[in-house]
């Protein structure tokens, strides 16, 4: 058990109610920005846990916790994103009621915590809400998409490097809708979501089986299914700057992406009469797995 | 199978569909089940993520009253477990409106719909607090309805009405009877996990009048089982008591609990006796022993214990509904 201090400045009270969860990997350099941002994205202050899959790289991660009176969870293998994230939620209090997960490369605008904790004390279905994310250039990224159906997850698979604005990927990512516009959705980007902790414990976290990617469609898909609400609230913005964790491992990237897709859609598609869904989609995203490396590598 | 299920969410409900989904249930293996489930105070869709992940299983949000949801609901739908329902005598007691809207006019929403809709089954889930008080013996199926709360008479109106369908329309409907149920994901307004919760806090907990009143106790996976029975082999028309078997007062009811959280009475506030308050319940279950080969499997010692346990495992679950509800 790690200890849990109040990670902002005295003048604002601890609400035991709200935690904020971020993992690290070699993050130094962004992650004094994200926790800069929490601060300012409250009115209270929220438990602070920064979990560290790469304790011994000396990226100064406990010392900027320290700094932002944070917790410090290092973490003795790389869980990937989900497993550390569920290792660090393991160790909250129980008076946590909402938990702000959190990539570390992001950047919270004033007032995006309480406005997202706001939508998600509005109705006791929201099993998460998700705020608009931008680029650092200003671009709304689609963040708020629908679980991919069999039409849909080929379709994109297959056009969305090739086929700019072909219609899967349209569905897929819900451009038909405003970004603007407050909606339910399938699921939410993990890069920055609010999620019920009661519902997130009820379904054992993330999969841990999902090393990185898709871990956020998977838990997104789960909160549907058993009935609550994925709420996308565009009046909270933040800002992501990228996955700078993940830049210069791209190939082994690319293989553990189509891992996640395989193991998303296997579970999707689990009933026994669907083994021949199952495996044409295996095939594919072998193939695809294989072509997108090469089309990386020169 | 398709069965749907209202109020598939909440403590006895999610019971029966989660162990619907594992299979425990001979002539159920391999059902669907459809959750309809308003999800006002005491349903919670936590109780329901052990199958959220089961390709038979669905979630539906909307109201037992909602009769265009439920036509476009039933058509696909074999059978109806019939749960939902304002079920806190307390609440009663201060307004019984909600109870006579939700118990009463909803079952007759689900009744009809289920009559338009040519539903093939239909279990409706009652309470043996229809017969009233009984100061010796156990009541029988024959037994005349004399509730004696807001809450029991809203189910004695929904029993009737049930009833009534079979016999002026022919619905193939049953009526299943319960004492009163224990076990895990019970909300904390009831007496044991509102003592349990307690207890193991270091609060103190209500006692209502001289705690003469006696309770027949049931496991929800015991009460469960028999309406799974009753689905599969139950008459139509017939109804069906279900009992645990374990008669205690509320008394002695506390004094398990405190032994089992390691307190004392010094943790009991007497309190005011609740209106109306029946002293004794008791069901006798002869018949769906005799026609379904039910018996009550789960000893009171046992599964108690298991409950203590499950609650102070379980923090997550209870403390945002008790902190919700302001118990």
């Amino acid at each position: 058990m790690i200890g849990l201090v109040m990670a902002s400045s005295p003048a604002r009270a601890l609400d035991p109610r709200v935690a904020v969860v971020t993992v690290s990997y070699g993050s130094g350099a962004v992650l004094e920005g994200f926790l800069h941002s929490v601060s300012a994205a409250s009115t209270v202050a929220p438990i602070v846990i920064v979990a560290d899959n790469k304790p011994h790289d000396g990226a100064g991660v406990a010392a900027l916790a320290a700094r932002y009176q944070a917790s410090y969870l290092p973490l003795d293998t790389n869980l990937g994103y989900g497993g550390a994230i569920n290792a660090a939620a393991a160790t909250l209090p129980a008076s946590v009621e909402w938990i702000l997960v959190s990539n570390p490369d992001v950047c919270l605008m004033p007032g995006a915590l309480d406005g997202l904790l706001a939508t998600g004390n509005s109705d006791v279905r929201i099993g998460s809400v998700g705020p608009a994310i931008t680029t650092s250039d200003g671009a709304v990224y689609p963040s708020a998409r629908v679980v991919p159906s069999l039409r849909t997850g080929i379709g994109h698979a297959l056009f969305a490097n090739i086929w700019i604005g072909n219609p899967w990927t349209r569905a897929y990512r819900n451009d038909a809708v405003p970004s603007e516009k407050s909606r339910d959705a399938g699921w939410l980007s993990g890069a920055c979501v609010l999620v019920r902790r009661s519902a997130f414990a009820a379904l054992g976290g993330f999969d841990e089986g999902f090393f990185m990617y898709f871990e956020d469609v998977d838990l997104g898909y789960r909160l549907g299914k058993l009935g609550y609400r994925n709420v996308y609230d565009p009046a909270a913005t933040v800002i992501h700057s990228g996955a700078h964790s993940t830049t210069g491992d791209s190939d082994r990237m690319i293989e553990v992406h189509h891992h996640s897709a395989r193991r998303f859609l296997s579970k999707k598609y689990s009933g026994w009469w669907l083994w021949p869904v199952r495996a044409i989609l295996n095939v594919g995203l072998n193939v695809r797995s294989a072509v997108v490396r090469r089309r990386h590598d020169h | 199978m398709r069965i749907l299920v209202t109020g598939g969410a909440g403590f006895i409900g999610s019971n029966f569909v989660r162990r619907t989904l594992d299979d425990a249930y001979p002539g159920l293996t391999g059902a669907h089940v459809v959750v309809l489930d308003a999800l006002t105070y005491s349903g919670n869709l936590e109780n329901l993520a052990a199958v959220a992940d089961s390709d038979r299983y669905s979630f539906v949000h909307g109201d037992i009253r909602d009769s265009e949801l439920l036509d476009r609901l039933f058509p696909d739908v074999d059978a109806v477990v019939h749960f939902a329902a304002e079920s806190h005598v307390d609440r009663s007691v201060r307004d019984a409106s909600i109870f006579v809207e939700t118990n009463v006019l909803g079952t007759q929403k689900l009744l009809d719909a289920a009559l338009r809709n040519g539903v093939k089954r239909f279990v409706h889930v009652s309470t043996d607090e229809v017969y009233g008080s009984i100061a010796e013996g156990s009541w029988d199926e024959q037994r005349p309805l004399e509730p004696n709360s807001p809450y029991s008479a809203s189910k004695a109106g929904s029993d009737l009405l049930a009833r009534s369908y079979f016999r002026t329309h022919g619905l193939n409907v049953s009526i299943t009877r319960c004492s009163n149920n224990y076990g895990p994901y019970h909300f904390p307004e009831k007496v044991i996990p509102l003592f349990v919760t307690n207890l193991i806090d270091g609060l103190h907990v209500p006692l209502y009048g001289d705690g003469n009143n006696i309770r027949d106790w049931l496991h929800v996976d015991d009460h469960t089982r028999g309406i799974a029975m009753v689905l599969v082999g139950g008459r139509a028309g017939d109804i069906y008591n279900i009992g645990g078997g374990t008669e205690l007062s509320n008394k002695e009811l506390t004094q398990l609990l405190l032994d089992a959280t390691g307190t004392d009475w010094s943790y009991v506030d007497r309190v005011a006796d609740r209106l109306g308050h029946d002293l004794r319940y008791s069901v006798d279950i002869s018949k769906i022993r005799a026609e379904l080969g039910y018996e009550p499997l789960v000893p009171f010692a046992t599964g108690l214990a298991e409950v203590v346990q499950w609650y102070r495992d379980n923090r997550a679950w209870w403390q945002p509904l008790k902190d919700r509800a302001a118990l």
